[in-house]
């Protein structure tokens, strides 16, 4: 189906600066301007994460397959499923289980940690791009 | 802050409160105070006899954080904080219902100075202040961990027990475990970082009073330093490494990362400035422990402000700050693997 104009990302974007520019400067009480700010945030990493999203979830499902091995995971599928929702309930439910995995016992602790790090470390790195995800490793 | 009652209401019981205490004096001025979501800050300017007083009224607020002391508990922390010498203002007249039915509420003394995590590190006039901070801040943490449950006065502390088996880690793998059980859905890394803590336990197992916060953001800093510690809500009986790390969770050094106590200090001048004023050794591999424990408690207690706001509490920080859990778990993770050298 066709994307309707204006995109989605840049409706967002324009909630974004009408909140950071229309609404912020209108406002006196400091907590409500602050707030204003982190909406204004929130929209715009929504827009760098939708951009980056299939990639990351491609990595995270690929990881967690290489982990099968080494933690009771159940069957984790070769390619991702076609939709976002069906996507995120996967991820979910993988995720769950290498929790449960972990909490048990029943899972490679280095392996998993080595996973996770490369997980948290693209995701972050779009949510928050001023954290140095490098440092200190 | 949360807005509970109307503002004459307020000064009127307060100033029934201050008749009923102190003789003479009299209500000039009554400034509510914004920060802290658990409890009512009010300003209170009173004329007495013997000059102006400024008073600071402290109530419990409609909503609470679970597991954080009330203003009747937080009293009998800080007379016991106080009774060892600590710079904390001195709390007193204890009243049940001050401001409204069921809200413990005292007075304290008012304490001048700026205590906002980003106005202390940044304003230039406090750089003096921030140099004398670490071994203050030191001396302060020693005399709160010199409260023991055995001895006077931390034996007559009756707002929080110690635990039955005096082991410290085993009491905060005790409490993370309880917080973490509380989620709707753990993440990997959660149950990770706990199952590393639970299977490399610290060399000391040994316990005091803590201050449960101590951290940038409740250091009420004036230009000589230190002016008080603030905010005892969280305080119990644990590790006092569990103070020496939480200072240096990545949050609280307010993105001065290479300033890892507070955002302000080198760790080995601070830990030999604790060593001289407690007489207590600081092994890394504590100080290691507790700040893995205290990134993860932060990550969960991140992934709880969005818990809330799903179950109502519409109030936009909560679910942001939900996201920033990740970057919590990911420093966890660092130490983890990095060990004591990655501190």
């Amino acid at each position: 189906m066709s994307q309707y104009r204006p995109t989605q990302e840049e409706l967002l974007l324009a909630i974004a600066d009408f909140i950071q520019s229309d609404i912020r400067p209108a406002i006196d009480d400091k907590a409500l301007r602050f707030r204003c700010l982190i909406a204004a945030n929130l929209a715009r990493m929504c827009v760098l994460e939708r951009r980056m999203e299939e990639w990351h979830d491609g990595v995270e499902l690929d990881g967690l397959r290489a982990l099968q091995g080494e933690a009771d995971l159940g069957d984790v599928p070769d390619a991702l499923p076609a939709t976002k929702e069906a996507r995120a309930d996967l991820l979910q439910t993988l995720n769950d289980r290498l929790a449960a995995a972990i909490r048990d016992g029943d899972a490679d602790v280095d392996a998993s940690l080595n996973h996770l790090r490369q997980v948290l470390k693209g995701r972050l790195g779009v949510t928050n791009p001023r954290f140095d995800t490098e440092a200190g490793w | 802050m949360s807005v509970s009652v109307t503002a004459s209401a307020a000064e009127a019981a307060i100033a029934a409160a201050v008749a009923d205490q102190l003789p003479g004096a009299e209500v000039v001025h009554i400034q509510p105070l914004a920060g802290g979501a658990c409890q009512d800050n009010i300003r209170v300017d009173l004329r007495t006899p013997d000059g102006p007083l400024r008073l600071v009224v402290r109530s419990d607020a409609p909503s609470g954080i679970p597991g954080t002391l009330d203003r009747q508990a937080e009293f009998d922390i800080l007379r016991a904080a106080v009774a060892a010498g600590v710079r904390t203002p001195a709390a007193r007249w204890l009243t049940d219902g001050l401001l409204r039915d069921g809200a413990w509420a005292y007075f304290m003394d008012w304490s001048e100075g700026v205590a906002i995590g980003r106005q202390v590190l940044k304003t230039p006039e406090l750089e003096g202040a921030r140099a004398a901070l670490p071994a203050q801040l030191a001396a302060q943490a020693a005399r709160i961990h010199s409260i023991t449950p055995n001895t006077e006065p931390g034996a007559s502390i009756t707002a929080v027990t110690p635990p039955s088996d005096g082991d410290a880690v085993l009491e905060g793998l005790r409490l993370l475990r309880a917080m973490i059980d509380r989620l709707a859905a753990p993440t990997p890394a959660t149950e990770l970082i706990y199952r590393w803590l639970a299977e490399h336990p610290p060399p000391s197992r040994e316990v005091t009073l803590v201050h449960g916060d101590f951290r940038t953001g409740n250091f009420m800093v004036g230009p000589s330093g230190l002016e008080a510690l603030l905010d005892w809500e969280f305080a119990r009986w644990s590790s006092p490494f569990e103070d020496l790390a939480w200072i240096s969770v990545r949050d609280w050094r307010f993105n001065r990362i290479a300033a890892p106590v507070g955002g302000f200090a080198q760790r080995a001048p601070f830990y030999a400035a604790y060593e001289e004023a407690s007489g207590r050794s600081v092994a890394l591999q504590d100080i290691h422990w507790w700040e893995i424990n205290g990134n993860l408690r932060w990550a969960v207690g991140c992934a709880f402000q969005a818990q809330r706001y799903a179950e109502g509490q519409k109030d936009l920080e909560l679910i942001a700050i939900g996201r920033r859990a990740a970057e919590m778990e990911y420093e966890a993770l660092r130490l983890i693997r990095r060990g004591v050298e990655g501190l």
